[in-house]
């Protein structure tokens, strides 16, 4: 016990800057990372050859873009992003800097989970909607995005724990979080018990975020009411 | 009334072009229950889809109250659509949504001026409907909760939100049980009589024609073989297509 209080003492502040740098960046590139991948989500959907507008050529290009920002590993993506993450936030370095590679490297991939969740919801849906005299926006808000939030709201979980993931490695370029702690001590320095308190923390952050996630899919799933 | 004069329907694929439809010719009349009837494959999901647009005829035209909104697009389409219910074979309720608010959908489309109404109206039209297919104590429940006749009888009220003059029943029955589909067809006969809304009915049953239709055509490959009132037609088949299915009816070998 008493290593543990003489632990805290030393490393706990830095942990808990490090844990909460860690939410920040995952929490906002998250938000980003939907507020782009939905409507690119929405629009593989609709532009698809069996979409409700369909293009061949818009379609095509799109899922390019998107296959290609996939295509590129992390790591590497952070480090050829930073002329346009100075650009954009006036820094390549901090949390700040870590948001813009974790947005772009995010996006194209929520953008893929949105176009599978929404392929999911019944054809006959959006063919009843559209008898209805529903237009391609109401069939997009009202048809698609609300039956399909059960599986989107099952995405959600997946995606902040691969940028948690993503985050730590942006912390080997001077982005700050859990990822920089482990590495700045844990790797270069052989301090191990910092890296084990960091895996720790990490764990309990996935499974916290996979359990709300959960809770949330069945409170807001009326499916499950029966 | 419902005219299609010379609707044909051209799929391409890729071994070449697809007639579902070929040069098809029918009317329906205002307040009659229409049944199209054939063996699955025959066309007659193309064809009733070709009456709200769903599916564009490749040729002919579409003439609906002597107006032909064969060419309509954008909002007089969906204006069109709205006053067209329609009902599925797979049903297709909304999950996430419960029944009233399944029953609420069409209007809070705002397709067109008609059935639109604020939140308050449109939630006791929903009601009303709800008493009328006889599930008004399950407005707050979800579909899934429901029996597929149950689920069914939503779909009907929900067609009926906007006040169609005309219901398309693309096999509506054929999901259901033997009982269940008769009292679903009361339902519809009950619809027809008491608020006049004209019946297009697709069936590959001779049972389900039989219980509602005053007239029917007989549909195989793409073409209307024959057509006339329900009693003329299954007292004197002179296609081949409706000999047979008669014949399987009544289990006698047809020649």
């Amino acid at each position: 016990m008493e290593w543990a209080s003489a632990f805290f003492d030393k490393y706990g502040l830095l942990l808990a800057q490090g844990s909460l740098d860690t939410l920040v960046m995952v929490l906002a590139s998250t938000l980003g990372a939907y507020l782009i991948g939905v409507p690119l989500g929405v629009l593989l959907t609709v532009l698809a050859p069996d979409g409700l507008k369909p293009n061949r050529a818009a379609s095509a290009v799109l899922g390019w873009v998107i296959n290609m920002a996939r295509s590129i590993p992390f790591i590497i993506l952070l480090v050829f992003l930073i002329p346009a993450t100075r650009a954009l936030v006036g820094t390549s370095l901090g949390v700040q800097g870590a948001i813009v590679p974790l947005v772009v490297s995010a996006a194209p991939f929520v953008a893929r989970m949105v176009e599978q969740s929404l392929a999911e919801v019944d054809g006959g849906l959006v063919e009843a909607a559209q008898s209805m005299g529903a237009s391609t926006g109401q069939i997009v808000t009202k048809v698609y995005l609300r039956e399909g939030l059960p599986s989107l709201l099952r995405g959600l979980p997946i995606t902040v724990i691969t940028l948690l993931g993503y985050s730590a490695m942006a912390g080997t370029v001077g982005a700050g979080g859990l990822g920089d702690i482990a590495i700045r001590y844990g790797y270069q320095r052989y301090q191990n018990d910092v890296m084990v308190a960091t895996i720790v923390i990490l764990v309990a952050m996935v499974q916290l975020v996979q359990s709300a996630g959960n809770l949330l899919v069945r409170k807001l799933d009326r499916r499950m009411h029966a | 009334m419902i005219e299609l004069n010379h609707i044909s329907k051209v799929f391409p694929t890729r071994s070449g072009d697809f007639t579902a439809l070929d040069d098809i010719s029918l009317s329906i009349e205002s307040g009659e229950v229409f049944g199209i009837i054939g063996e699955s494959g025959a066309g007659k999901s193309t064809l009733v889809r070709c009456i709200n647009l769903l599916e564009r005829p490749t040729s002919g035209s579409v003439v609906i109250d002597g107006r032909d909104v064969t060419g309509l697009a954008g909002r007089e389409l969906r204006e069109l659509r709205s006053g067209i219910g329609m009902i599925f074979q797979n049903i297709s309720l909304f999950q996430q949504r419960s029944v009233i608010d399944n029953v609420r959908f069409p209007a809070t489309l705002k397709a067109s001026s008609i059935g639109s109404g604020s939140a308050a109206e449109q939630a006791s039209r929903a009601r009303e409907l709800l008493g009328v297919v006889g599930l008004a104590e399950k407005a707050d429940a979800f579909p899934n909760q429901l029996s597929g006749g149950q689920q069914q009888r939503v779909a009907i009220a929900r067609a009926l939100m906007t006040s169609p003059s005309v219901l398309l029943c693309d096999e509506a029955t054929s999901a259901l049980d033997t009982l269940t589909t008769g009292s679903v067809l009361d339902l519809l006969a009950r619809i027809n009589r008491e608020l006049g809304v004209t019946i297009v009915l697709i069936t590959h049953s001779l049972f389900v024609a039989r219980k509602v239709c005053g007239r029917v055509a007989v549909m195989e490959a793409g073409h209307v073989v024959e057509q006339g009132s329900l009693q003329d037609v299954f007292d004197h088949p002179r296609a081949d297509v409706t000999k047979a299915l008669l014949g399987i009816e009544t289990g006698k070998e047809v020649a």
